[in-house]
Formats: structure tokens, sequence, C-alpha cells
């Protein structure tokens, strides 16, 4: 094993994680000169790191470029709440999709966030496609307002507010007061909309998936671009694939 | 893409000069294994590291999402699948392999795995359970490569002759003669077997795919219970499976 200097590092971790996130929310590949930018360290250090981390297979070379690596994949895959809720919810996704023909996502809230755990294609080619694993801000996306809705504290809400709103397109939503409100009518609805407010040209619709008929769990959305959605369509096939995953989930006390 | 093989899977003790980034890895490596909250106790004790060490570096991992605590121990956590989830290359052999796997599966009813190797193990890459409910079948799972149809599969085809050397390493020295010999047969029919080796009553055929510079990337398996799963039938779907989804690659 290589000694190279920045092992000795108490900040090993956050070199690494450092170089994890710069490959972003895609899968494209890239060389030392660029990550070393993103990353904002010397490019030498990244040198030594990326070689380690290829060593262990965190990262995947092809050539001069790098990815992130198989190794990650192996423990990906194995995180159980995601893991667990994929496969429950698999079902219900494609029969989702066969209904309407639009792309079916599946999320959970972390923090400030939505993290994408699952995505089964419409027949639309909705635009951008969506990445399972990447994060988006849950103010400017319908399954972020399904799950801020019905979280239980207002904990969720308080650090989406304290993380400024910040503008994804024209329509995201910015102003905390408009947010309240809007998360009042959801709850009441029962289904969260995102009309262009995440990506200009595609719109969303989601319902909060609830454990014991309070506790949000993950959501289910529909996605696709704004002329296909019809609201009074959509709603209520959203409404009864996250009640009966609810009940799922219920059903299965592991979750 | 031979080059990615030097990774060491044996478990000796770490020494006084493992790096942080192996104690890392086999930190997330011991939680992985353990598919249940795992104590600091028991982790350091899979790992042989110091427990005063497991615990500040679990505490870190923690603190960076890549492990969560649960029910007094600790799971792998969220940010390894986000990671994962972004992975290019298992992504990409998937992408290329999905239709092969679908039309396998409903052609046999079998089960059918799709392969990349790591250290002396193949790494499952996707899964469809087929008659075997007895195994477990799912993405990120790991098996032997020297016992299992797609880890000859992958080996017979393998440029690195040190990634067969430390597979075949626990092999006296006739039965790694015969290993090699298993492995040149291989790769003539370009399908590898596995009868009951691995699994008892299970038997499994398994065939290469290359990337598009004609390295082996992984491989693509079929199993089934041995007494009712013919091999004269599943021998040519999974050739031709494999050279379909290398075919896929290459056009990608």
């Amino acid at each position: 094993m290589r000694t190279a200097g920045w092992t000795d590092s108490i900040s090993v971790l956050d070199r690494i994680t450092a170089v994890f996130e710069s490959f972003g929310e895609t899968e494209e590949g890239l060389g030392v000169t660029e990550l070393a930018r993103r990353a904002n360290l010397p490019k030498s250090t990244v040198s030594r790191i990326a070689a380690d981390l290829v060593d262990q297979r965190l990262l995947d070379r092809d050539g001069d470029t790098l990815y992130l690596g198989l190794r990650l994949f192996e423990l990906g895959q194995t995180v159980e709440q995601p893991r667990r809720l994929r496969a429950l919810a698999h079902p219900a996704m494609t029969e989702l999709r066969n209904v309407t023909g639009l792309t079916v996502l599946l999320a959970l809230l972390e923090d400030s966030d939505v993290v994408l755990l699952s995505a089964v294609r419409g027949r639309a080619h909705t635009p951008p496609h969506a990445i399972v694993g990447s994060r988006l801000p849950a103010h400017a996306t319908a399954l972020g307002k399904a799950l801020l809705a019905f979280s239980p504290s207002d904990r969720n809400l308080r650090r989406v507010l304290e993380s400024g709103l910040a503008r994804c397109t024209p329509q995201t939503i910015c102003d905390p007061a408009e947010l309240v409100r809007e998360l009042r009518e959801v709850r009441s609805s029962g289904v969260a909309f995102e009309r262009e407010e995440c990506v200009t040209g595609r719109t969303c619709a989601a319902s909060a998936i609830l454990s014991l008929g309070s506790v949000p769990v993950a959501a289910i959305a529909v996605a696709g671009p704004t002329a296909d959605i019809d609201d009074d369509r959509v709603a209520p096939a959203l409404r009864s694939s996250a009640i009966s995953l609810g009940h799922r989930i219920d059903a299965r006390r592991d979750l | 893409m031979t080059s990615l093989a030097e990774w060491n899977t044996s478990p000796s003790a770490p020494t006084a000069s493992t790096s942080v980034l192996d104690r890392i890895v086999a930190i997330l490596g011991g939680v992985k294994e353990a598919g249940r909250p795992i104590s600091i106790t028991e982790l350091a004790l899979r790992t042989r590291i110091p427990k005063s060490t497991v615990s500040r570096l679990v505490a870190d991992l923690v603190d960076r999402r890549y492990l969560q605590r649960d029910d007094g121990g600790v799971t792998l956590g969220l940010r390894l699948f986000e990671l994962g989830a972004r992975a290019a290359v298992p992504r990409r052999l998937l992408m290329a392999a999905a239709p092969v796997i679908r039309t396998l599966h409903r052609a046999t009813g079998e089960r059918v795995g799709l392969w990349m190797q790591q250290g002396t193990d193949m790494v499952s890459i996707a899964a469809v359970a087929g008659r075997l409910p007895m195994l477990p079948t799912r993405a990120g799972m790991r098996t032997s490569a020297l016992t299992t149809a797609s880890g000859k599969a992958y080996l017979a085809f393998c440029a690195d002759e040190r990634i067969v050397r430390r597979v075949s390493a626990p092999l006296a020295d006739s039965a790694a003669h015969l290993f090699l010999d298993e492995l040149e047969h291989v790769r003539d029919e370009v399908v590898a077997v596995d009868r009951e080796s691995s699994y008892p009553g299970i038997l499994a055929v398994a065939s290469p795919v290359l990337a598009a510079d004609r390295s082996v990337l992984g491989a693509i398996s079929i199993a089934g219970p041995s007494g009712s799963m013919d091999p004269d039938r599943v021998t040519p779907l999974i050739r031709n499976a494999g050279s379909v989804v290398t075919r896929r690659l290459t056009a990608a």
C-alpha cells in the first residue's frame, strides 16, 4: 500500500468526499486535472488520492478517465432503506407508468433535499432524464413538497427555509410564505404539483407515502413534458398508489 | 480495464502502516457483510482494527453520511446509495444487458445474473430470480470467482495473469493445473460451467461480456436446479446472450 502524505492527514475522508462529489449528478468520467479543479485540491494530491481509490475500486479507471467505481456500486446496492423501498415500490411504479404513460419516480427526504431512489421511464422523453442517486432541492420539486407537507415536525421545513429556497427556474417558489401556503394546500389535497419549478418544460405531480397513515417514508411521483400532465387524471392514480404503498410498508414491519 | 483489478481481498490483519483509506474500506465492508445494524465492538472484531480507531472512524463516517446509526449499531448510509447509483461502468454494463437478461429469463424461467470481478470475487450487478428461491439474488452481493460459472467465464478471458493467480492461490498444484486447463476449455467454448461446486444441486452456465477494446468486463450467467435445467439447451442461449451484450456495449 502506498504511504503517500495525504493518507496521514486526519481529513482523508473530507478529501475523498470532495473527489467523489466532484463527479456531480452525471455518469460522465473525469480526468485528474478536471477532478482537481472541481474538488479544489492540488493536482498532485488528487492524482495520489485517485490512484489509491482506483486500487480500492472506489473509482474505476478507463485510460486517463476516472469514474465512480464498482465498489461504490456494490456498497450502494446494499444500503437497506433504498433497497427495500425500491423492491417494494417497483410493481406499483410499473403499474402507474403503464396507466399514465409517464415517468414514475420514487424519492425520500433528507435534510433540505430529496434523494431519487428509483425511476421507471415513461413513453415520452422527459427532459432531462432524472438520474437515480441524485439530489434535488425539496422546495423546487413535487416530491419534496409532498414530503414536507406531511412531515410530522416542522424541522424539515425549517431546514428547507434556512437553505434559502434557491431558484432553479423562473417558476421556482422562492418566497417562504408562498411555500408554506402551498404546503397547506398539498396537505389537504394529498397531491403536490411542480409546474416547471425544477426543470423548464417538465411538470411533476407527487404524493407522500405515509406509514401508519401519518409518517412520510417516501414519495411517489409522475413526471413528463408539461403538455402531457392532466391534473385531474394523475391525481387520483397517484393518491391510490401512495395509499396502497403505505399499507404495504406497514404490512412489512422491517421497513 | 485490467488495471482496475489491483484490489486485495485477503482478510489479513491490518498492520501499523495500514492507511486510513484501507481502514475506511474495511469498516464499510464489515458493515456491508453484517447485513444488519452492527455494533462498534463487533465491527472491531470483524475488521481487526482497534476499537478506539473504529469508534472514531465510524463517527466520521456517520457525520458524512457514509454510515448511519440504527438500532444500537450502524448500517450503510444514504450517501453510498447516491454515489453507487452513479457508478458509470456497472451502469453502462447494466443498460447494455437489461433487455438481454429479460429475454433470457422469459425464455428459460431460470435465474439470470450479471457480474463484474472484484478482487477474488464476482460482484452481482443485476439478478433476476428464477426457480431457485433458496439462493439470495440481488445486486451488490458477492460470490467466489474460483468456483462460479461467471468467475470462470471472466478469468478465462482476463488478460491480467496476476488476477488469475490470486484467485487460484488456494488450490494445490495439481488442482491449479486442472483449473488452468478448464479455463483453456472455457476460452474455446466461450462458456463456463459450474456443476454444483458452488451450491449443491445447482447448475450454472456463464459467458463473458467484453468491452469495446475486447478486454473482459464481466459475465452473464444462468442458474437452475441441476436435475431439470438442460445444459445443452441453455449453453447456446447464454453464449449468444454474452455476445449480444458485448455487441450492444460496443455499439453504445
